[in-house]
């Protein structure tokens, strides 16, 4: 289909205007915004669809304003075969002309010309997609979310409803999914409100099914305790059977045992016959025993007699023991006296060594004692004795100064000569001296001299100066030799010498003391010493006195060596006598055991004979004993009675036992226990039914009292409700799941019928553009979802604007052609590339270019420039 | 003479699932006030008794309130009432005549006929019961009751009994069936004088002896009972027994089936409903057969819909409905669809055609469609 030519008269603000386009190629069509050039497209749309009586707003908002005349559209336009001219005018004098040029002429007018035009094109274009391509023309080419994507999906849908109440249809699949999505969520998954009423039949269901569970329980309860009222009824009959029963079974064990208690006291009296019996054969048998016993101790005695007559004489033996006994006698006499001997001579010997003994002990201490009295005196005056030999010399010092002093003194001093006519006291210092009449004395004045003759006269002399001097020396070493004198007690040096010479002969009188004392005392004391020595001489003493008392005493041997040779004779002679009498002894021994063994023997036979002869005393009084109790005939008499008896007891006894042991009493005893087994048994199984009656009741009780019947049966209503309500939903969701899913099925498999052509269209056209490698995936939506070249994918929403532009244009020009055969419909783009930059406009430019090779493209633009790179394009200025 | 009241079956606590919750609470609260008609009308016809021959009680299992109700309904009789355990509330183990429930509030004067002792109602009138002991008793409990009984020396003596006659019962094989010959015996040798009878919720008079009768429910409760909703008033004199049945019921259950082959059925169906008293104490019970097209069968959809609203319950009897949507050219006639809707269109009505769930489906699809797009013209 081509667009040749478009005119408009009174429309909005033209007066006149016709446009003509290039039947191939690009028209850019210029115009400023208010004329309109998007009314060349609104035009179009109105000459096509509206008739011309038609009072649309579309149509009363082209009237012109400021002129009394009607709108009106005139087109010259080719579809397949035909070419015509169709004009219309509208709101004054509307007019409908149809002029058909090819392929046959035709002219129509009216109502009858609008029909005729769209039949035409009907025959040629698929009017649906191109009016769908029409409504959508305006918009970008590149924002496919608006444009290519969602409105091409839309104008698919409008173009597949195939009919002139698309509009509606696409209401009906509203209400459609509407009232799907009552039910549904858009997913497909049920609501809440289908859910809701499914789970109430669930939750009704599992109720009902808890109340008829517990009813169930109920009945089975009720029909188990009428079961177990019965069991009880029949289990009662049967337990007065089982009594009875073991009643008489145990009748019959106790008859049995006591049968039995028969037999036991019939087999004791046997055993007691034969006990008896047995007691007498016993008698009998020690009866024969005794006598044979009688007639071997009766053996036994002569035997005895005869040994005893048979015992040798012992009189030798006995004079041999007498001869023995008066040898040991006098042997013993012998030795008694050689011991006195002995110890007579041993005293003798003891006495001469006392003596010995008494005489040095008697010595040594003697010795002892002096040398104690020396060592007394010694020490005597050891203790007196204060001067050395170091004091000693410092007196004889002490004095040659004294000396030296008085002689130095006594020089340089005067001497006064006193020649006493009477008595006068001569004083010199404190010394004072009588001197009697007659007698003289001379004296050096070392200190005051006084001669005082009482009545006479005083003569005081008293030392001169250097005298005095001389006088305290003198004093002074005479002082002190007094004072050294004085702390030896010495009077003078020559006591001090004499008292040394009596110390050292003091130590001299102790060292003899200390060797006496040890050589005579030992080991021992003074006293012990003194003690031995007493004894001795008490022994010496009494010795005399004691030997004269012992009978027959002799002469005492002269010395201690006659004693000791005495006292050996003694010994010897004494050691010869004790021999002889062992020998005696031994002699006499053998003499008693020959007597010894001699009365053995003898003794031996007797006694032998007297036990012989009691044992058949005993034998003869027992057997005579027991025959005074009971004769020998009684006795088997006896026997002979107690031996039927026995054999009677037993033969009953017997017989009674083989009787009870037939008549089977373990059976019997059986009997008695089964039966008893039998009520214990009944009466179990009685308790137990009776216990699960019970159960049963407090179970029957417990379920009975909460109305389960009327329950089940309200909820049995309930679900029955519920479930009437879920059906119905579910049938209602159903039938709007049905319904929406066919037509959306429908309406997406009309579109899917456009998808394969369109993308072989848009797969040629882009080849030109993109390169031979060139391919695209298209959604059911027919937007295109992908661009690949070789190899590489790229999704539409990841290219570059002005691929996205170019795939745009293409797609649109795809579309475009699949509208009709021949080359397409005219491809109206308004301005369509506003948004482009300069090089893209250049490349869209180039896709333009190439489109309008193949269908008729007019461009309606208010910037004509824009298109300057569009090879080959006519311009045209509507407003010119 | 001796009158008294004779009824059976009142089934007190049972539940009809077609019933909505409000008019189920209506319909046990018809049967508790059926108590008290039945003691009105004993009062006014001068009965000395009652007898209720089981299913005094719908169950063993009932709700206590259900049990008060009853007993505190009773209370209305002024002459004694005796009770007799039935199949429904039979006398085993979890009886309801021993629960707590009923002991504890059982007023003096009802009594429950728990074993086939003849009781003496007042001199010269005895009543004897056969009880059901058990849900499924082996054995013909009148014949055993009957064995049993002495001469009535005098004395009037009603039996009170549950279960089938064998004239009526097709049930061969059961063996509790009641057998007829057995009581007439029993009359003829005049043990008993009247067999007072439950378990068949009809009125029926049994056999040639006029003294041998089903009460029938006083209330109906099923929609195959022939002659519900009547108690019997039983005069007995010397030789002669007169029984009156009395209307007591309040309640419809109503079984109606028919034929839909096109609209004017449907409206035929509307105008019949229309027609029928009592309504809101009326169960409905109905069953289609025929085909519909697409709109008439709206139609019907919308007038069971009022019909739920206005009856005591309406319950389809899906086992005898055999309804066939069939959608009609004339259905999509005026639909103005066209292209991909069309063809889903036609694609709908080629599955309808089919049969099972898929084609009801897709016919209720297709009317749904019908409705969707009426809905936007």
């Amino acid at each position: 289909m081509k667009l040749h030519r478009v005119t408009l008269r009174n429309y909005r603000g033209v007066e006149e205007r016709s446009v003509t386009f290039a039947p191939r190629g690009v028209t850019v069509v210029a115009g400023p915004n208010e004329i309109g050039k998007s009314s060349v497209a609104e035009a179009l749309d109105l000459l096509l669809d509206q008739l011309d009586s038609s009072k649309r707003k579309d149509v009363r908002d082209v009237q012109p304003v400021h002129r009394d005349a009607g709108a009106e559209v005139e087109a010259e336009i080719e579809a397949g075969p035909y070419r015509f001219t169709y004009r219309k005018r509208w709101h004054r004098r509307p007019e409908t002309e149809l002029t058909v040029h090819a392929p046959r002429r035709e002219n129509h007018t009216g109502r009858e010309a609008h029909e005729r035009v769209l039949a035409l094109l009907g025959e040629t274009v698929d009017l649906e997609l191109w009016r769908a391509l029409r409504i959508r023309q305006g918009a970008e080419l590149a924002l496919p979310q608006l444009a290519g994507r969602a409105s091409l999906a839309q104008a698919l849908d409008a173009a597949a409803g195939q009919s002139q109440a698309d509009a509606h249809t696409l209401s009906i699949v509203d209400a459609a999914r509407a009232e799907f999505e009552r039910w549904h969520t858009p997913g497909g998954k049920p609501r809440k409100e289908l859910t809701d009423l499914a789970d109430a039949v669930t939750s009704l269901e599992q109720e009902h099914a808890q109340v008829a569970e517990a009813l169930r329980r109920l009945d089975d309860a009720v029909a188990r305790s009428r079961a177990a009222a019965a069991r009880r009824a029949e289990l009662r009959r049967r337990l007065a059977d089982d009594e009875a029963r073991a009643t008489e079974a145990a009748a019959r064990q106790r008859e049995m045992e006591r049968r039995a208690r028969d037999v036991e006291v019939l087999a004791a009296q046997a055993d007691a016959a034969e006990s008896q019996r047995d007691a007498v054969r016993r008698e009998r048998a020690q009866r024969g025993h005794l006598a044979e016993a009688l007639e071997q101790r009766r053996r036994e005695l002569d035997a005895a007699r005869d040994a005893a007559r048979a015992a040798p004489a012992a009189e030798s033996a006995a004079t041999a023991l007498r001869a023995a006994d008066e040898a040991l006698a006098a042997a013993r006499t012998r030795l008694e006296v050689a011991d006195a001997v002995l110890a007579v001579r041993e005293g003798d010997a003891e006495f001469r060594r006392d003596e010995l003994d008494q005489q040095q002990l008697g010595e040594r201490l003697a010795r002892v004692r002096d040398a104690d009295a020396a060592a007394a005196d010694a020490a005597e005056t050891l203790a007196r004795v204060r001067v050395d030999e170091e004091a000693l010399r410092a007196l004889r010092e002490a004095e040659r100064h004294v000396t030296d002093a008085r002689i130095r003194a006594e020089s340089g001093s005067a001497e006064v000569h006193v020649a006493a006519a009477r008595d006068v006291v001569v004083r010199t210092g404190d010394t004072e001296d009588a001197l009697a009449g007659g007698s003289e004395t001379t004296r050096h004045v070392l200190d005051e001299l006084v001669v005082d003759a009482p009545g006479v006269v005083r003569v005081t002399v008293r030392p001169g100066g250097s005298a005095a001097g001389l006088r305290e020396t003198l004093r002074d070493a005479d002082a002190a030799f007094r004072a050294l004198l004085a702390r030896h007690g010495c009077a003078d040096v020559r006591d001090a010498e004499v008292q040394i010479a009596q110390r050292q002969e003091a130590e001299r009188a102790l060292a003899r003391r200390d060797d006496i004392v040890r050589n005579d005392l030992r080991d021992l004391t003074r006293e012990t010493l003194a003690h031995k020595l007493e004894r001795v001489a008490a022994r010496v003493a009494a010795y005399g006195a004691e030997r004269a008392k012992v009978a027959g005493a002799d002469e005492l041997p002269a010395d201690f060596d006659a004693a000791q040779e005495a006292f050996a004779t003694a010994r010897r002679a004494r050691d010869a006598a004790a021999v002889a009498l062992e020998d005696a002894r031994r002699a006499q021994q053998a003499a008693r055991d020959d007597v010894e063994r001699h009365g053995l023997a003898a003794a031996k036979a007797r006694a032998l004979v007297e036990a012989a002869e009691r044992a058949a005393t005993d034998a003869v009084r027992a057997l005579e004993a027991l025959r005074a109790a009971e004769s020998d005939d009684a006795l088997a008499a006896r026997s002979e009675r107690l031996e039927a008896a026995a054999r009677d007891a037993r033969a009953a006894a017997d017989a009674a036992q083989a009787q009870l042991v037939s008549e089977r009493p373990d059976d019997v005893a059986r009997a008695a226990h089964g039966a008893a087994a039998a009520v214990a048994a009944t009466r179990d199984e009685l308790r137990g039914v009776e216990d699960e009656a019970l159960r049963l009741a407090t179970l029957l009780d417990e379920l009975g009292q909460q109305g389960l019947a009327e329950r089940l049966d309200t909820l049995a209503a309930r679900l029955h409700r519920a479930r009437h309500q879920r059906d119905a939903a579910q049938r209602a969701a159903q039938a709007a799941k049905l319904l929406h899913d066919t037509l959306v099925a429908h309406r997406d498999a009309a579109r899917r019928a456009y998808v394969a052509p369109l993308r072989e269209r848009v797969r040629r056209l882009g080849a030109v553009v993109f390169g031979a490698d060139f391919d695209v995936e298209l959604s059911d939506e027919l937007a295109i979802a992908s661009r690949s070249l070789g190899n590489v994918t790229v999704p539409f929403e990841s290219l570059s604007g002005g691929a996205r532009e170019q795939l745009g244009l293409v797609l649109r020009v795809a579309a475009a052609q699949l509208v009709s055969d021949d080359g397409g419909v005219p491809l109206l783009l308004d301005d369509a590339l506003g948004y482009s930059d300069a090089a893209r406009l250049e490349a869209l430019g180039a896709v333009l270019a190439l489109a309008g090779e193949r269908c008729q493209v007019i461009v309606l633009t208010c910037m004509p420039e824009r298109y300057r790179h569009v090879a080959g394009a006519r311009h045209v200025r509507l407003d010119g | 003479m001796t009158r008294f009241l004779h009824t059976s079956d009142l089934q007190l606590g049972m539940t009809r699932h077609f019933l909505s919750e409000e008019a189920q609470a209506r319909f046990s609260q018809a049967r508790i006030d059926a108590v008290r008609t039945l003691a009105r009308l004993a009062q006014e016809r001068g009965c000395r008794f009652a007898v209720v021959a089981g299913d005094v009680f719908e169950s063993n299992q009932l709700d206590r309130r259900t049990v008060a109700r009853a007993l505190d309904a009773f209370r209305a009789f002024s002459v004694p009432v005796y009770l007799l355990p039935g199949n429904h509330d039979p006398l085993d183990a979890a009886s309801v005549f021993r629960s707590a429930a009923f002991t504890s509030a059982c007023p003096p004067h009802l009594h429950v006929l728990d074993d086939a002792t003849p009781r003496e109602v007042e001199p010269g009138v005895e009543v004897v019961g056969a009880p059901w002991t058990s849900k499924r008793p082996l054995a013909d409990l009148v014949a055993r009751a009957c064995e049993s009984l002495a001469s009535a020396r005098g004395a009037v003596r009603v039996m009170v009994a549950h279960g089938a006659v064998d004239v009526l019962s097709p049930d061969a094989d059961d063996p509790a069936r009641i057998a007829l010959a057995a009581a007439e015996r029993a009359l003829a040798e005049e043990r008993i004088h009247y067999l007072a009878l439950g378990d068949r919720h009809s009125t029926t008079d049994v056999g040639g002896s006029g003294r041998v009768r089903y009460s029938g429910a006083p209330e109906p409760t099923d929609f195959r009972e022939v002659d519900p909703g009547n108690a019997l008033v039983v005069s007995l004199d010397g030789g002669r027994c007169e029984v009156e049945a009395v209307r007591v019921g309040t309640w419809r259950f109503d079984e109606r089936a028919y034929l839909l082959d096109d609209a004017s059925h449907v409206e035929h169906l509307a105008r019949e409903l229309d027609a029928l008293p009592d309504r809101e104490r009326t169960v409905l019970r109905l069953s289609f057969r025929g085909a519909l097209s697409l709109a008439a069968h709206a139609r019907l959809e919308e007038l069971l819909a009022r019909a739920r609203d206005v009856f005591a319950g309406v319950d389809l009897w899906e086992r005898h409905t055999d309804l066939v949507v069939r959608p009609e050219d004339a259905d999509f006639a005026a639909l103005d669809v066209a292209g991909f809707a069309r063809a889903a269109l036609d694609d709908l009505r080629r599955t309808a055609g089919g049969d099972g769930d898929e084609a009801r489906t897709a016919r209720d699809a297709l009317a749904l469609l019908v409705r969707l797009a009426g809905r936007r013209a």
